[in-house]
C-alpha cells in the first residue's frame, strides 16, 4: 500500500517510543512519597507504557504492509530542505533579538518565509514591511501590549 | 448605577472591538485583556468599567474562533477543539459560512447558559458541591476515553494523547512539587506555556505544512464561493443549519453549562467533551463545529453559577471580576437574589444583550476581514502568518527560550499532521494530562493509596460507570463497524 | 607620583559622575519587572502603582511581565538586571521558602529590597458545618487526634504549606498530625473543602473571603499578629498563644549591588506612591491589603521570614 503519509507515520512512533523509554528511565530518579510510593514518577511511567505499546503496535503493522520503499519514494525533499530553511531562520531569532529588536527579527522572518514560499523579491518585501508595520500599530500603539 | 446608559453601550461595544481583537491574534488572551484594560478601568465609573468588561469577556472567548478560521490559529484552548473542522469548512465553503456557524451557535449557547444560570444556579450549586477529587478524575478520564475514541486511528489517538500529556509533565509535579524532565533548565521549570504549544501545533505546523506540499507552477484555481456574499453566507446559509441542528445546539449547550460550572474544568473541557461526543456519532464538520462552539461559550455562563452561588471562581478572569463584585458591597450566595436583585437582573441583561448583538456583530466584522484577507495569495499571507506567530509567542512570557519551543514543537507538529495523527487531541491531551494527575494524586495521598475510594461516593460512582459504558461501547461499535469490510 | 596623581583624579571624576548619576536619577524611562502572569494581584498592583510612581519619579514606568519557569525567570530577570536603578521588580513570597530556592538557586540575597506593599495574611478555613466551633476547638482536636484529619491549600512544599508547618511547629506538633494533601492552587483546595475532600484549608483571607461571604465556609483564625480590619471578629494566631504569622507578600526591589542612594529614593517614591487615592481605591477594590513598610523594615522583615522558614525547612529534614 504506497501511502505519502507512512514515513512520517514510521517517524511519529520512533519518536514517541523514544519519548517514552526516555521519560521511563529519567523517572526513576525522581523521589517517592514519605509512603514510600511512586509520587511524582507514577504518572510518566504510565504514558510511558501507553506509548510503547501504541507505537510498537503503529510500526509493526506499518512494516508489514507492503510498498513501504515507494512510500519513501513519495518524499518531497527539496520541501523538506525548504522547511529546514524556515526553522533555521526561527532558531537563530533569539540571537536576531538582541541586534535588531522583535520588530526587525519578525520582518526578516516574514521575508524569509515568503520567499522560501515561492514568493518574488519585491512583494515578500512588502508584505514583510506590511507586518512589521501592522504589528507595531496593533500590538504597540493600540493595545499597548508590552514587547 | 446603571447598564442602560448611552455610554455603558458605547463602552460594551468598543470592549467587544478590544477583546475580538485579543481573542483573535495568536498570543493575546482574554485575561491578558482584561489585566491591560484594568488600570485604565479605576478612573471611569463602575456600571461603564463594568459594561466593557462583559463586552470584553463575550467576545475574546468567541473571538478564538477567527484565527483558528483563518489561520488554523485557535486563539484558546476551547477553540482548539474544533480548529481542524472549522478552518476545513472556511476552505472549502467560505469563511463567513464557518464563523456563521460559530458565532450564532456560540450566541445560541450562551443564551442557554445565562438561562439556566438564572434559573438553576441555586440547585446547580448543590452538585457542583459533590464534586471532590475522586469525581474529577472521573471526569476528566471521560474526557480523555472520548477523544481516543473520537480519533479514526485509536492507536494514533493514543499517540497523540500520551505525547500531549507527557510535554504537559514538564515541570513542577503535583505530588511532591519536584521539577520534572526541566534537564536542569529554569526555563523549563514551570512546565511549557499552553498558548505557545498552541502556536506552535497549529500556526507553526500549519505554514511548514503549506511549504511541503509546495510545487512550481500556477497557483490552485481559486475557491468559487469566494465570490458569495457574505452576509448571506454569514447569516442565510449558517442561520438555515444552526436552525436545522437546533437540537444538537441545545443538547451541547445543556452538556457545556453542567462542564463548565465545575469549578476549574471550565470551557476547555466543556468543548472538547461536546466535539469529541459529536465526532464519535460521525457528525459532520459543521456538526462539530456547532457543538463545540455552543458548548464553549455556554460553559462561560456556567462558572458564574460557582462563582455567584459559591464564591468559587472557575477561572483567573471570573476571579477577577468576582473581586470586583465584592467591593461593590455584592456578596455572592443564596442572599444575592435576596438582596441585590436590582443589580443581578441588570448584569444578567447586560451579558444576554452582548451575547446577542457582540457575538454576530464582531463574528460579522471578522468574517468579513477575513474574505479580503484570504484574496492575498497564500506564498504571502503564510508568511505573514509565521512572523505574527514570532510576536506571539514572544508577547506571552517575552522569553527567547519560548521560539526554541516553537521550533521543536511546530517541527513536531509537522510530522504528526503530514502521519496522520489528530494533533487537537494532542492539545487535548495537554491540558486534561496535568488535571487527570493531579486529581489521581490527590486522590491517593488523601486516601493513602486506597484505591477503593475511587468508588466510595455516589457520583464518582456513576462517573466511573459511564467510562466503562462509553469503552464497552465504542470498542462494540468498532467491531460492528469493521465487521462488514472484512467478511 | 605623576601616576598617584593620575589615579587620584580618575577616582575623583568616576566619585562625582557616580554621585551626579545618583542625584540626576532617573533620567530615562524605569522597567518594573513583574514574574508572574498578567491578571495576578502581582500584575494587577505593578499596574495600577505604574503610573503613580511615573509621576513622582518624573519618568514613565513600563510594566513588563517576565513569566515562566514558576516565577524562576522573572525574579532571576530582577536580580540580574544592571544595577543602576532603571531595572526594578516586584518579588514575591517564594525567595525565601527553601524548596524553591533549591530548584531555582535564587535567594532573598540576589535583591536589594526596597518597600514591602502587600500582605496576603492566611487563614485557617473549615467548612460552615465543620464539628469546631472555633479555633481553640480545632487545636485540641488535632493535638487529641493526629493524623486524623487533612488539609489542603497548595503543592507540596508550596507556600500555603510552610504556613501549617509552622502553625502546627508552634504547636509542638510533626508534620504528619496533619498531613497535607496537594493541590493546584487555592481555588482547587476551596472546592476540595467545600465538596468533603479535605477538613481544613490554609489560604489568603482574599482568596476565601467570597467562600465566607457566601456563608459555606468559616475563618477559624488569621496568621497575623492584629485583628484584619475587614473582619474584626476572628481572632489572630498570636491572641490564641501561638505565637506565628505568615503572609504572601509583595515587595518592590532591585538587583542586589544598587546603589543605596538610588535605593533610598525609589524607597521615597513608594513611600508617597501607596497612598495615593487612586491607587488605594484600586488596591480596596481588588481585595488587595496595602502594607508599607520603609527600607530598614523591609530589609529586616526580609532577613526574618527568611530565617523563620530556613528553620522549618531544617525541622522537615
Amino acid at each position: 500500500m504506497v501511502n505519502p503519509a507512512r514515513p512520517f507515520e514510521l517517524l511519529v512512533c520512533l519518536i514517541a517510543l523514544a519519548l517514552g523509554l526516555a521519560a521511563w528511565f529519567i523517572s526513576d530518579t525522581f523521589p517517592r512519597t514519605a509512603e514510600g510510593y511512586l509520587g511524582p514518577a507514577l504518572f510518566p511511567k504510565l504514558l510511558a507504557v501507553g506509548l510503547a505499546a501504541a507505537s510498537l503496535g503503529l510500526i509493526y503493522r506499518n512494516l508489514r504492509l507492503p510498498g513501504l520503499a515507494a512510500s519513501f519514494g513519495l518524499l518531497a525533499w527539496g520541501n523538506l530542505l525548504r522547511i529546514g530553511g524556515v526553522l533555521l531562520a526561527l532558531l537563530l531569532t533569539p540571537w536576531a533579538l538582541d541586534k535588531l529588536g522583535l520588530l526587525g527579527s519578525a520582518g526578516l522572518l516574514v521575508l524569509l518565509s515568503c520567499l522560501l514560499l515561492g514568493a518574488r523579491w519585491l512583494e515578500a518585501l512588502l508584505t514583510a514591511l506590511f507586518m512589521v508595520a501592522f504589528v507595531y500599530v496593533v500590538f504597540v500603539q493600540l493595545l499597548k501590549v508590552p514587547l | 448605577m446603571s447598564f442602560f446608559s448611552l455610554e455603558s453601550f458605547i463602552a460594551m461595544i468598543l470592549g467587544a472591538l478590544y477583546g475580538v481583537l485579543f481573542g483573535s491574534l495568536p498570543g493575546l488572551t482574554a485575561t491578558l485583556a482584561i489585566s491591560l484594560f484594568i488600570p485604565i478601568a479605576i478612573f471611569l465609573d463602575p456600571a461603564v468599567a463594568f459594561s466593557a468588561i462583559i463586552g470584553i469577556t463575550a467576545t475574546a472567548i468567541f473571538a478564538g474562533d477567527i484565527g483558528a478560521t483563518a489561520m488554523r490559529i485557535p486563539g484558546t484552548p476551547a477553540s482548539a477543539a474544533y480548529t481542524e473542522e472549522i478552518h476545513q469548512i472556511g476552505k472549502e465553503r467560505s469563511p463567513a459560512f464557518a464563523l456563521g456557524i460559530s458565532a450564532l451557535s456560540s450566541a445560541l449557547g450562551s443564551l442557554v447558559g445565562i438561562a439556566i444560570l438564572i434559573g438553576g444556579s441555586l440547585g446547580l450549586a448543590q452538585v457542583a458541591k459533590q464534586f471532590s477529587s475522586f469525581e474529577y478524575f472521573w471526569l476528566v478520564l471521560l474526557g480523555i476515553v472520548s477523544g481516543v475514541f473520537a480519533s479514526p486511528s485509536m492507536a494514533k489517538g493514543l499517540i497523540a494523547f500520551g505525547v500531549g500529556m507527557l510535554i504537559a509533565t514538564i515541570g513542577y509535579d503535583p505530588a511532591l512539587g519536584t521539577p520534572r524532565f526541566n534537564f536542569g533548565n529554569p526555563n523549563l521549570l514551570g512546565g511549557i506555556s499552553f498558548i505557545v504549544a498552541l502556536i506552535a501545533f497549529f500556526g507553526v505546523a500549519e505554514v511548514l505544512n503549506n511549504i511541503y506540499s509546495y510545487r512550481k507552477g500556477p497557483p490552485p484555481a481559486p475557491n468559487p464561493n469566494q465570490n458569495r456574499s457574505v452576509a448571506q453566507e454569514f447569516f442565510g446559509a449558517a442561520g438555515r443549519l444552526v436552525w436545522r441542528e437546533r437540537r444538537l445546539l441545545l443538547r451541547s449547550s445543556l452538556l457545556g453549562t453542567f462542564i463548565g460550572f465545575l469549578p476549574g474544568a471550565g470551557s476547555d473541557l466543556a468543548a472538547w467533551i461536546s466535539s469529541n461526543f459529536t465526532r464519535l456519532r460521525r457528525g459532520s464538520k459543521e456538526q462539530v463545529t456547532l457543538s463545540g462552539a455552543s458548548s464553549n461559550n455556554a460553559a462561560v455562563a456556567g462558572t458564574w453559577i460557582p462563582a455567584l452561588s459559591l464564591g468559587i471562581p472557575g477561572d483567573t478572569l471570573t476571579a477577577i471580576v468576582l473581586g470586583m463584585f465584592l467591593t461593590m458591597g455584592i456578596t455572592p450566595g443564596p442572599d444575592l437574589f435576596a438582596k441585590n436583585l436590582g443589580f443581578v437582573v441588570q448584569l444578567y441583561m447586560a451579558f444576554i444583550l452582548a451575547s446577542l448583538l457582540m457575538m454576530p456583530l464582531v463574528g460579522y466584522l471578522g468574517a468579513a476581514l477575513i474574505s479580503t484577507l484570504l484574496r492575498i495569495p497564500l506564498r504571502l499571507l503564510l508568511g505573514a502568518v509565521m512572523g505574527l506567530c514570532l510576536v506571539g509567542t514572544y508577547a506571552i512570557n517575552r522569553n527567547p527560550f519560548d521560539l526554541y519551543l516553537l521550533v521543536v514543537l511546530g517541527l513536531l507538529g509537522l510530522l504528526m499532521q503530514r502521519g496522520g495523527f489528530p494533533v487537537g487531541q494532542l492539545i487535548l491531551g495537554m491540558v486534561l494530562g496535568p488535571l487527570l494527575e493531579q486529581y489521581l494524586m490527590m486522590s491517593l495521598i488523601k486516601t493513602q493509596w486506597d484505591l477503593t475510594a475511587f468508588f466510595s461516593r455516589p457520583v464518582a460512582v456513576g462517573l466511573a460507570v459511564c467510562n466503562l459504558l462509553l469503552i464497552v461501547g465504542m470498542l462494540w461499535l468498532r467491531r460492528q463497524r469493521a465487521r462488514p469490510s472484512n467478511p | 607620583m605623576k601616576r598617584v596623581f593620575g589615579t587620584i583624579a580618575v577616582v575623583a571624576v568616576l566619585a562625582l559622575t557616580l554621585v551626579a548619576l545618583g542625584q540626576r536619577y532617573p533620567v530615562r524611562p524605569i522597567t518594573l519587572i513583574v514574574p508572574w502572569s498578567p491578571g495576578g494581584s502581582t500584575d494587577l498592583t505593578a499596574r495600577s502603582l505604574a503610573p503613580v510612581l511615573g509621576n513622582i519619579l518624573g519618568q514613565p514606568v513600563q510594566v513588563v511581565n517576565r513569566t515562566g519557569g514558576g516565577g524562576a525567570i522573572g525574579h532571576a530577570a530582577i536580580a540580574q538586571g544592571d544595577p543602576n536603578g532603571y531595572t526594578i521588580g516586584i518579588i514575591t513570597l517564594e525567595v525565601v521558602l527553601p524548596a524553591w530556592v533549591n530548584q531555582t538557586k535564587i535567594n532573598a540575597d540576589a535583591f536589594t529590597p526596597i518597600a514591602l506593599l502587600v500582605l496576603n495574611p492566611v487563614a485557617i478555613v473549615v467548612r460552615k458545618d465543620a464539628p469546631w466551633r472555633n479555633a481553640q476547638e480545632f487545636i485540641a482536636d488535632i493535638k487529641a487526634n493526629p493524623g486524623k484529619y487533612k488539609a489542603s491549600g497548595t503543592a507540596r512544599a508550596g507556600s500555603y504549606d510552610y504556613a501549617r508547618l509552622g502553625f502546627l511547629k508552634k504547636l509542638g506538633l510533626r508534620d504528619a498530625a496533619l498531613p497535607w494533601v496537594p493541590a493546584q492552587g487555592a481555588a482547587a483546595a476551596l472546592q476540595e473543602l467545600i465538596s468533603g475532600g479535605i477538613n481544613v484549608a490554609f489560604v489568603s483571607i482574599g482568596e476565601a473571603s467570597a467562600l465566607v461571604k457566601a456563608g459555606e465556609a468559616r475563618y477559624l483564625a488569621f496568621m497575623t499578629d492584629r485583628r484584619f480590619p475587614a473582619f474584626p471578629d476572628v481572632p489572630t494566631l498570636k491572641e490564641l498563644g501561638v505565637d506565628w504569622t505568615f503572609a504572601s507578600f509583595l515587595m518592590a526591589a532591585a538587583p542586589k549591588h544598587t546603589l543605596p542612594s538610588v535605593a533610598r529614593q525609589l524607597d521615597q517614591a513608594f513611600a508617597k506612591a501607596v497612598q495615593d487615592p487612586e491607587f488605594v481605591r484600586f488596591m480596596n477594590n481588588a481585595n488587595l491589603v496595602i502594607n508599607h513598610l520603609n527600607f530598614d523594615q523591609t530589609k529586616a522583615f526580609l532577613a526574618e521570614r527568611n530565617r523563620a522558614m530556613a528553620e522549618l525547612a531544617d525541622e522537615l529534614k
